[in-house]
């Protein structure tokens, strides 16, 4: 009897040690992030490390003031919106093909498009920087949009035909009897039922679109330059132990948006990342 | 007598015919025409118009373009610089894909049992996952820095000399795959938490009853369970890992030497830096065929469950 409570309090105790153990591995560095970016200069430079220090908004100030750290920043907005937008038309249209069309093909198309997921960036951005350089279509927004939604494109229609295949039929039937198209029923009665997973969707692109770098390094100059690729501005070139406020500040701002997304619908995150693997 | 006029109505009506017999199937077609036309047009005619450039002797700098069928691809495969970079990149996604799946599961067992503020700590535990990768690849360059930075003033208090991480050849790819395992692990951890908490009770309980020990529940249980789910984690990691470029991009630029330079970096230092475009089309082209070859399997498996 002893023996057991002795096992469950040291199991209790390796399990402590265990979650604390990954929670500095995943939180430390990003409290270290922002400590940094409120160390001014003096603490920064001194052995071992400081982490009581008299806290400093100049770092803050020199992103947000004096940089157009800003401007990138809406830059970066206004492409994930963009895209956010046009996939979730042309996604939910092609996702309502794919999952309820009756014509041939459908299967291999559908594998078309899901295989497009798996293209590396690098195969198609050369090519099409020297098609958008001929076209002088380098360093604007539209471009990034285009782009991004073509990249984004199979996974949105992967993960909106799973949730309209899992809608029942029946309700939209007793509206064709209305006089309805089938698509307009769909419209009416469908969607409505699948907002959540839309939704769902829909923000993720968004994200993928927001933290997208690959792109936007080759494809934007200083005009439509999205805040991924200008928070490397900040960063100290070449000198060894110089500052890194102004990056530590500029990349928590890069990440809030994400991450309040994140949070809140992580359940569906997983299943997006995950291609719908998991089933809930 | 049939006159122009009535021929052509009755073709008109034959056209009629067909379309009121598949309406729908029309209309369901042209739904899915503007997806495919983007793809088509933004994804499939680069690729083969990289493809055709790939035979050529294209570069930036020069004006002329000379068919030279092969040579590029031969060139890739006596390209130390290439074949080292296909090396490194299969090292840096086995150990980051590994690690990931063994700490992973281990956190996704340790997450399954039951107990308070389970919800928070999930949420809490991948967090690293919803970050910038670019932003990724500056939390890392920041606490891996050589002389006033964090990690080696906290390995110096338990008397380890911290290597020059970023300078090193070997550490730099350590720190790396360091960097990428913080990322996504928790990809692991809530993909397999997920399928774990699906496992039907009673057959735990079950096994429970005979007798069997935590390790061998896990062994013999658990694990056959889920490996499904884990055979296809383990697929979708291992590709996306292949494609890194992000964190390196910020970390090492490829160096020190060329010591972390991975293929999409190669690929892109080819084509942007040293402006030799037809050769780095053609190594992308090997690069997709690699990809391509892994995942087919990857997606006959998903369109299976």
């Amino acid at each position: 009897m002893k023996i057991n409570i002795y096992r469950k309090i040291i199991s209790k105790i390796g399990l402590v040690i265990s979650f604390a153990v990954l929670l500095t591995f995943s939180l430390f560095p990003l409290y270290w992030v922002f400590l940094t970016s409120i160390k001014a200069k003096k603490d920064w430079l001194t052995l071992p490390v400081k982490f009581i220090f008299k806290p400093t908004l100049e770092h803050w100030k020199n992103v947000l003031l004096s940089s157009d750290f800003i401007q990138y920043y809406k830059n970066s907005l206004i492409i994930a919106i963009g895209v956010a937008c046009v996939i979730l038309v042309v996604g939910t249209m092609a996702a309502y093909s794919l999952a309820r069309g009756k014509y041939k093909f459908r299967d291999n198309i559908s594998f078309f498009i899901l295989s497009q997921k798996m293209m590396p960036a690098i195969a198609i951005v050369l090519p099409i920087y020297l098609i958008a350089s001929r076209f002088h279509a380098i360093d604007h927004l539209e471009t990034l949009i285009f782009i991004n939604v073509a990249f984004n494109l199979p996974l949105a229609v992967w993960m909106l035909k799973g949730y309209i295949q899992s809608l029942s039929l029946s309700i939209e039937e007793a509206a064709l009897i209305d006089g309805c198209s089938q698509f307009g029923a769909f419209i009416k009665i469908g969607i409505p039922q699948i907002v959540p997973g839309i939704m769902s969707t829909i923000l993720l692109i968004f994200i993928y679109t927001f933290n997208e770098f690959f792109f936007a390094l080759i494809l934007s100059g200083t005009k439509a330059r999205p805040v991924s690729v200008a928070v490397m501005n900040f960063l100290p070139t070449g000198v060894r132990g110089t500052m890194f406020g102004e990056a530590a500040a500029a990349s928590i701002l890069i990440m809030i948006p994400t991450l309040i997304f994140a949070i809140f619908m992580q359940r569906y995150l997983v299943k997006g990342i995950s291609l719908g693997a998991v089933k809930e | 007598m049939m006159n122009k006029e009535t021929i052509g109505y009755q073709k008109y009506f034959v056209g009629q015919k067909w379309y009121d017999r598949n309406r729908e199937k029309v209309r369901q077609g042209l739904l899915l025409m503007p997806a495919i036309l983007i793809i088509l047009s933004l994804v499939i005619y680069p690729l083969i118009y990289s493809i055709s450039r790939s035979f050529t002797d294209f570069n930036l700098g020069m004006p002329e373009i000379h068919f030279v069928g092969i040579r590029n691809y031969i060139m890739a495969f006596k390209d130390i610089r290439f074949l080292q970079s296909l090396r490194t990149t299969i090292i840096f996604s086995i150990s980051t894909t590994i690690g990931g799946l063994v700490i992973g599961y281990g956190t996704a067992l340790l997450l399954q049992r039951n107990f308070i503020g389970r919800k928070v700590l999930t949420v809490l535990l991948i967090i690293p996952m919803m970050t910038t990768p670019i932003v990724v690849g500056i939390i890392w360059m920041l606490l891996f820095q050589p002389d006033y930075s964090v990690i080696n003033s906290l390995l110096s208090l338990v008397g380890i000399n911290g290597p020059q991480w970023l300078q090193n050849s070997i550490w730099a790819l350590v720190a790396i795959i360091v960097a990428d395992l913080w990322q996504w692990t928790p990809f692991f951890t809530i993909v397999l938490l997920s399928s774990l908490l699906n496992i039907p009770l009673d057959i735990v309980e079950a096994a429970k009853v005979d007798g069997a020990s935590n390790w061998k529940m896990i062994r013999y249980v658990i694990t056959p369970i889920i490996s499904p789910i884990i055979v296809v984690a383990v697929l979708i990691r291992l590709i996306d890992s292949f494609k890194v470029f992000d964190v390196v991009f910020v970390m090492t630029n490829g160096g020190p030497g060329n010591a972390t330079e991975v293929m999409s970096y190669y690929i892109y230092r080819t084509g942007l830096g040293y402006l030799n475009m037809s050769y780095s089309m053609a190594m992308s082209f090997i690069f997709l065929i690699i990809l391509i070859g892994s995942s087919t399997i990857l997606i006959r498996k998903l369109l299976r469950t």
